[in-house]
């Protein structure tokens, strides 16, 4: 599941950011966003920005991995290489979030500071479990 | 004045959302506008917030008595620093944290000392107050110092409000046309001469990003004020090339004072949606999370609309 052909994780040996800028340069040109399956467990690893050019495939992905999902496991978002996400971006979701129930739920590791800026805001009592780093 | 409680309950239309302005004139009218409004929502077991300046936040907790510790009072002078802070920050943040619930709110954010510089800005929220919670079981009771606040100010209140209330009781606004106020303050933004511009469709906002951030490290905003314009950047494009035809030509330019982000479409202006708020014709662009994030992280937003397109500009002060 790669969408895009333009990746750009952050360097390995680069301090945890919190913000675009420290996150790096953003990609100049084509699809800014590409997703991969976790190998390990059920989820998906994001790598770039999510906006408007990407959020056909950010919905379909995250529809695609909850849906196929055994139904008792939860949904892992590795997102430490996730630059950017802006407001429709993180209203899908939350959206997704909300469509799993409450036996299951996504888990975020390490969004960029936007997404606590979008969600304090519009969605303070969002179900995503948001964690520091992957296990 | 009893009726003016009933502002509290009574709704225009469908939308469980209502937003009455209550016209006072001293102490006694707006203590009797607003007591009966408090009160009743902590009868009825509703969440209740006043957001204020600070010599009405201390006139009403002495008229409420310890039933003021059952209020959220918030001082709007500390609070927000514009009125664009207390809409979505404030108000909204209250609403939601009390989901499904009805909830009433005191919002006076429109006083007769502002700057006159600052005030198309202030209806402009005052209006986007409607839209930010249209369709959630909310009341905002909106108190104008009819005293003192320019005749003007007061027929901007009537747009911007579909329930006036005052001395002789509460009656439906025969003027409420909220995007009237939105637009109609507008004059047409000049375009700066000393910008550096950029022109993005879809596929370039990742581009646009860069040249934001870019920009924001030359005039020397500090690490979290540059994440909040590349934000501000991306959201205010993405409306201009979903709703304006396809592409969004950004302007960045400052001064010693502010950094202002002008965004234009270069389509044609979004046919008006008409199940909109109140059954109100309000273009699309003003509706969706994003505007209600820019409205909350640049110090002031104004919105102009023409046959040639939508020009939305946001300030950061430096």
């Amino acid at each position: 599941m790669t969408h895009g052909d333009l990746p750009a994780p952050r360097a390995s040996g680069e301090a945890p950011g919190h913000g675009y800028h420290e996150r790096g340069a953003g990609v100049s040109r084509g699809r800014p966003l590409r997703i991969e399956p976790l190998v390990d467990r059920t989820g998906l690893r994001v790598i770039g920005e999510v906006d408007l050019s990407g959020w056909d495939v950010w919905r379909s992905s995250l529809a695609s991995v909850t849906g196929a999902a055994d139904p008792v496991d939860d949904v892992h978002l590795d997102l430490t290489a996730l630059r950017f996400i802006d407001t429709e971006g993180v209203s899908i979701l939350v959206r997704a979030a909300g469509r799993l129930g409450e036996e299951r739920k996504i888990v975020l590791y390490e969004p960029p500071a936007v997404f606590h800026w979008i969600t304090e805001l519009l969605w303070p009592d969002h179900p995503l479990d948001v964690q520091a780093a992957p296990a | 004045m009893t009726e003016t409680a009933d502002a509290g309950t009574s709704t225009v239309g469908a939308d469980p959302f209502t937003h009455p302005a209550l016209l006072y004139k001293g102490a006694d009218e707006y203590l009797a506008g607003t007591v009966p409004f408090v009160t009743g929502g902590l009868a009825a077991d509703e969440p209740v917030a006043v957001a204020a300046p600070t010599p009405k936040l201390t006139l009403l907790r002495r008229e409420l008595g310890r039933a003021a510790e059952d209020v959220r009072l918030l001082d709007i002078t500390e609070a927000g620093a514009h009125p664009g802070r207390v809409v979505p920050g404030l108000l909204r943040a209250f609403a939601d944290t009390h989901p499904g619930r009805q909830v009433r709110i005191v919002g006076e954010a429109i006083l007769p000392d502002r700057a006159a510089g600052d005030y198309p800005d202030c209806v402009q929220h005052e209006a986007l107050i409607n839209l930010a919670f249209a369709g959630r079981p909310v009341t905002i009771l909106c108190p104008y110092d009819a005293e003192h606040l320019d005749q003007q100010v007061l027929a901007d209140a009537a747009r911007t409000h579909p329930v006036l209330v005052d001395a002789d009781g509460s009656r439906r606004s025969p003027d409420y046309v909220p995007e009237r106020a939105v637009t109609g303050h507008d004059l047409p933004l000049a375009a700066p001469l000393l910008a550096d511009v950029l022109t993005v469709g879809a596929t370039e906002l990742s581009s646009l990003r860069r040249f934001a951030q870019d920009y924001a490290v030359r005039v020397g905003l500090d690490a979290r004020r540059q994440v909040e314009l590349v934000l501000v950047v991306t959201e205010l494009a993405t409306n201009g090339i979903e709703h304006g035809g396809g592409l969004a030509t950004v302007a960045l330019y400052a001064d010693r004072e502010q950094l202002v982000c002008q965004v234009s479409d270069t389509g044609r202006p979004v046919p008006p949606d008409p199940a909109g708020a109140g059954g109100s014709t309000i273009p699309r662009q003003f509706r969706g999370h994003g505007l209600l994030m820019v409205n909350h992280l640049a110090d002031l937003v104004r919105v102009h609309s023409s046959p040639e397109g939508t020009v939305v500009r946001a300030r950061f002060t430096l």
